[in-house]
Formats: structure tokens, C-alpha cells, sequence
């Protein structure tokens, strides 16, 4: 999507996006971060094996920064004995797939809603929109605690309440790009050619939406995983033995005057991703922007 | 602009009835508050008799039948925790919260303008980069972790700040500042966003050459017209704000709806629930409407349409 027009130039499409990221400094550290935490998520529990359960009664609330002891409590031990950094290991995973499948649901149905609404418009179009209203209107996060506590707090029921409720954003602004798509020449031109609207839909119009909707989603997915931390942190979020970073703070808030760093790495990290997410969103935005994109191209070489 | 103010009313108005429906069956089927009220023992018939006097035991749509009836008399049922009615615990918490919402509201306005316009006044320069780091690094600090590690800090180990509880100047500042970081980061980015975009307007030319003072051209002419997207953000944010008092409410022991509203949830008091759902609800979107007309009254585009 980057690359698509500029073919006339030389260097290869894979450099030019390294150039522009090696550009943007902070981006590109956020990047490699990002890349480690999701490594990180996807092998790290399998590395570690079990020592994320493993109690050492001798070694509880040990004070983080110290060599003494396996390197696997060098940010110490919470107040069963268990290693900080296994737990925090298994944490990133269940953090990160919570985080990511409920961004991908409300992306995919969120989106997929607003292009039928933008497309047809009228009253169908009408109806989802005000839907998205009612679901706005509210904070999310109370309407979140009612129906987690209904239906018991779990993995699956939390994915799906995130995603519930991040959806409107989608919606609105797929439609919102529709609106303006849809009266291209390119579109009328496959409606006289007797496209079905599907295709229309699928084929001709999303495409164009997708790279707006990744920025959201990028954007979205520290706002979901700081929404998952809340929710755990109230106790109506993923339940122990499971844990999450925002559960291992909440754990941590009852030892806060004796052992500070069980709240605190696990906050830590939930800011550095998010920070991350920020800082890559930023980036993207200004990449996917033509008019912008030369802040961050060749910056050497003014005469392009 | 009154057809579209009329227009906007009825659509909040359809919303909250949404809101409404759902909440009610959705409490409604978090089980029964017999079981938390009356103690484990009971007989049988206590139960019952408990049940009858609530009217938890008719089919629920008749429950819901006569909770419309009551609601278009004002009424809006009875606490069973606080035993009184539950307006009046909602309309005792709602000031708090507001209170506390509105001091952090107005602070991360007025921070966010002033740090946005000033990083937007020279794009990429130090000052820029600088704030938009920290911004950004606020945008994405969990507030329940930033207030306990301030409880850490500021309470348990420098003892300045009370750590939780309400009562004078010292009670506000943590929750404030909490309440404030998230907000700010957001809307700094947006200020600045919106203020170079006005600030490279011909208008902005016109200004400096017919001898303007820079100030006045920042803060008169670019913030104006900077201003209004800003305006449509800080309304998102008064929903954002609520759930934010959510948590800091809960850590600091604050009397608010927030605190009430997840307590209400835990203990089944389905009547409170309800009702401080509909006061935030009637909130939330009378604060929307309140910023359309503000939009209105400074874009003058809107207000002749």
C-alpha cells in the first residue's frame, strides 16, 4: 500500500521503508520493541516451561536487581517465591492475545458494518450508525464490569466485550470513507459494468479503507489492552491461576508497601507497549499520508 | 441549527431508552439478590416473602412493565443496600464525581491548549519533540498503576498526601492529577494536530502581514479556528473521563457515581444501578449537546446553516 505508485524509483520498496522508519527514531525503537514483545508472547512460555508456577517459599517478595540468585529472579520474586520474569512472560502472552483478538473482531465486524451502512445508506445505513451511538454514549468500561459479571469473567467473554466495545470507531469510520468513495469514477464504473454489490463492497471499495483502519487499530490496541488491564485490575477481568499484566498489578497493589515492584514491572510494561503503539501509530499515519510522507523520505536528498 | 439541535435531542432520547432496556435485562439476569441480602440460612419462606416484596419473583417482563410505570412517576426504586430510595443515593454521588470531573477536565483543557499551540508554533522543533514524547507517554500510562505508585511515593514514603478519602485541598490533588494525565496526552496531540494545520492558513498570512502581533496571532486567530476540532474530542472525552473516575474512584474511596455504580453492581442493588446508569446516560449526552452549541456559537459556518 506504500509502495504502490512510486515504481520509478530506484531503490527497492523493503529499503525505502527502512529508510523512512531509520527517519523516525523513536518509531524505529518502538518497532523492535514491539517485535521483541510479540516474540516474546508467541515463544516465550515455551522457553520458560513451568518455572512461571514454580513456588520457592525461601525466595518470597526477593528484591529485584540482585545476582545472587538464578537469573530468572532478576526483577524478583512475588510473594509465593514465584520468578517475576516467568510470570511476566505468561502475562505478555495472555495480554497480547487478548489485546489482539479483540482488536481483529471489532476491526473485521466493525468494519464490515460501517461499509454496508456507508454503502446502502438509507435506513439500514441510519440504524447501525445510531447504534454505534447508544454504544458510545456510555463508558465503556461500566458496561463492560455489568456484563462480565453477568456472564463470568473469562478469556473468551473478555475478548468479546472489548470488542463490543471498541466497535463503533470502526464502523464510523469505515463509513465515513465509504461515503466518499463510493462517488468515484472507478465505482460507478463497475456498477455499469454490472458488478454484484458484494463485489463492489469487497473487492472495489474495502481495499481502499484497509490502511485507514490498521492506524485505528494500531491506536486501538493500546486502548484495548489499557481497557484489559483496568477490567482486571477490578477483579472482573481474566481470573488467577490465568494472569495478565494489569491482574499481576492488582496482585502487587496488596504488597505495594513491602514489595513495590510486583505492581510495578507489570505497569511498566503495559505503558512501553503501549507507548510503542503510540509511537508507531504516529508514524504509520504520517507514511499512509501522501502529502506528508516526504517529512520522512530520503531527507539527505532534497531534489526528489 | 434548532432543527438540527431538535434533531440531535431525540437521538440522545433514543439512546438512553437503548441504554435503558439493556441494562435493566442485563442486571436483571446477574442472578438472584436474595442470596447476598438474606443470610444463608433463611428458611425458605423469608425468601419468598423477600422475593414478593421486591417483585424479583414475577416474570421479568412484567417486572419491567411496572418499573416503566414507576419511572414515568418519577420513581425510580428502592436501594436495597442503602434501604432509601435511589435517586437520592445516585443525586448524592453525582456531585462528586462531577466536581472532580470537571476540575480535571478544565485542567487538561487549558494545559493541553496551551502545550499544543506552543509545540504546533514551531513543528518538529525541540519544544515539539519534547512534548510529544511526554504526551504521548501520558496518553498511554494505565491511571490505575500511576495512582498506586503515587500512593507508593506520595503517601507511603514521603507522606505529603493523604492516601485516600475525601476532605481538603491535599484529598484532590492525587485523583485530580490522576484523572488528568490520560485526558491531557490525548488532547495535546489533537491541539497541535489541529493548530498547525490552522496555523498554515492564508488567514494566518494575512494577519502577520498587516502587522499583527505574534501572540495575537497565535492565540486569537489560530486558536479559534484550531479550536473547534479540539472541541469535538473533549466531548469523547467526557465518557472517557467517567470511566476514568471509575478507577480513580475506587482507589482513593471517593464517594462517586463511579465507586456507587461498580459497589451497586457487585451487591446486586439493581435499583441503583439502574438509576445511576440513567443520570450518567442523561449526563454524558446533555455535555455532547452543550458542545454542539458551543461548536455553533464559534463557527459561525454552522450557526447560519
Amino acid at each position: 500500500m506504500i509502495i504502490s505508485k512510486e515504481k520509478v524509483n530506484s531503490s527497492h520498496w523493503f529499503n525505502r521503508i527502512l529508510s523512512m522508519f531509520l527517519n523516525d527514531k523513536l518509531a524505529f525503537v518502538s518497532i523492535i520493541f514491539l517485535i521483541f514483545i510479540v516474540f516474546l508472547s508467541i515463544l516465550g512460555p515455551s522457553l520458560i516451561n513451568d518455572s512461571f508456577i514454580k513456588m520457592n517459599l525461601r525466595l518470597r517478595n526477593l528484591e529485584p536487581f540482585s545476582f545472587e540468585h538464578h537469573f530468572m529472579y532478576f526483577f524478583g520474586a512475588d510473594a509465593l517465591g514465584r520468578s517475576m520474569i516467568a510470570r511476566l512472560i505468561v502475562a505478555t502472552q495472555n495480554t497480547i492475545f487478548i489485546a489482539g483478538s479483540a482488536v481483529f473482531l471489532s476491526m473485521t465486524i466493525g468494519g464490515v458494518l460501517g461499509l454496508i451502512s456507508g454503502y446502502f445508506g438509507g435506513k439500514s445505513g441510519n440504524f447501525i450508525m445510531r447504534i454505534a451511538d447508544i454504544i458510545m454514549s456510555f463508558p465503556s468500561l461500566l458496561l463492560a464490569v455489568i456484563v462480565l459479571y453477568m456472564f463470568d469473567p473469562g478469556l473468551i467473554n473478555l475478548v468479546i466485550v472489548l470488542a463490543f466495545t471498541r466497535m463503533p470507531i470502526y464502523m464510523r469510520t469505515a463509513r465515513a470513507e465509504v461515503l466518499e468513495i463510493r462517488e468515484r469514477l472507478f465505482v460507478s464504473a463497475a456498477i455499469s459494468m454490472g458488478a454484484s454489490d458484494s463485489r463492489i463492497i469487497f473487492k472495489h471499495i474495502a481495499p481502499l479503507t484497509i490502511p485507514t483502519l490498521i492506524t485505528i487499530a494500531t491506536l486501538d490496541f493500546a486502548f484495548v489492552m489499557l481497557g484489559e488491564s483496568a477490567l482486571s485490575f477490578l477483579g472482573v477481568g481474566i481470573q488467577p491461576p490465568e494472569v495478565t499484566w494489569g491482574l499481576m498489578v492488582a496482585q502487587g497493589r496488596n504488597y505495594l508497601q513491602i514489595a513495590w515492584w510486583l505492581a510495578f514491572f507489570p505497569g511498566l510494561m503495559i505503558m512501553l507497549v503501549a507507548l510503542s503503539l503510540n509511537l508507531l501509530s504516529s508514524w504509520l499515519r504520517i507514511v499512509l499520508d501522501p502529502t506528508q510522507r516526504w517529512r520522512l523520505e530520503n531527507i539527505g536528498d532534497k531534489n526528489e | 441549527m434548532k432543527k438540527y439541535l431538535s434533531k440531535r435531542i431525540l437521538s440522545s432520547f433514543l439512546a438512553i431508552t437503548g441504554l435503558f432496556v439493556m441494562v435493566f435485562f442485563l442486571a436483571r439476569l446477574t442472578g438472584d439478590p436474595g442470596h447476598l441480602y438474606l443470610p444463608i440460612d433463611a428458611p425458605l419462606e423469608v425468601r419468598k416473602e423477600f422475593s414478593e416484596k421486591h417483585g424479583f419473583n414475577d416474570p421479568i417482563y412484567i417486572q419491567f412493565g411496572r418499573f416503566l410505570g414507576d419511572l414515568s412517576q418519577g420513581d425510580l426504586g428502592y436501594s436495597l443496600r442503602k434501604e432509601r430510595p435511589a435517586i437520592d443515593v445516585v443525586l448524592e454521588a453525582i456531585p462528586v464525581t462531577l466536581s472532580l470531573a470537571a476540575v480535571a477536565m478544565f485542567i487538561a483543557l487549558l494545559g493541553s491548549i496551551l502545550i499544543g499551540s506552543l509545540a504546533a508554533y514551531k513543528p518538529n522543533g525541540v519544544f515539539d519533540r519534547i512534548s510529544r514524547v511526554i504526551s504521548l507517554t501520558a496518553a498511554s500510562a494505565p491511571d490505575f498503576w500511576v495512582a498506586i505508585t503515587a500512593i507508593l511515593i506520595f503517601s507511603v514514603t514521603l507522606g505529603w498526601l493523604p492516601t485516600s478519602g475525601i476532605g481538603g485541598v491535599p484529598y484532590w490533588i492525587m485523583p485530580i492529577a490522576i484523572l488528568v494525565i490520560r485526558p491531557l496526552g490525548l488532547l495535546v496531540q489533537v491541539v497541535r494536530g489541529s493548530m498547525i494545520t490552522a496555523l498554515s492558513s492564508d488567514f494566518i498570512k494575512t494577519a502577520r502581514a498587516k502587522g499583527v502581533k505574534e501572540r495575537a496571532v497565535i492565540f486569537k486567530h489560530g486558536l479559534r479556528n484550531g479550536l473547534l476540532p479540539v472541541i469535538t474530542v473533549a466531548g469523547d472525552q467526557a465518557a472517557a473521563i467517567a470511566n476514568g473516575a471509575v478507577i480513580v474512584e475506587t482507589i482513593f474511596g471517593w464517594p462517586g457515581i463511579g465507586k456507587l455504580m461498580i459497589d451497586s453492581i457487585l451487591q446486586r442493588d439493581f435499583a441503583v444501578v439502574q438509576a445511576s446508569i440513567l443520570i450518567t446516560a442523561i449526563v454524558i449526552l446533555s455535555i455532547n449537546i452543550i458542545i454542539d452549541i458551543a461548536y455553533a456559537i464559534l463557527d459561525p459556518r454552522i450557526r447560519h446553516k
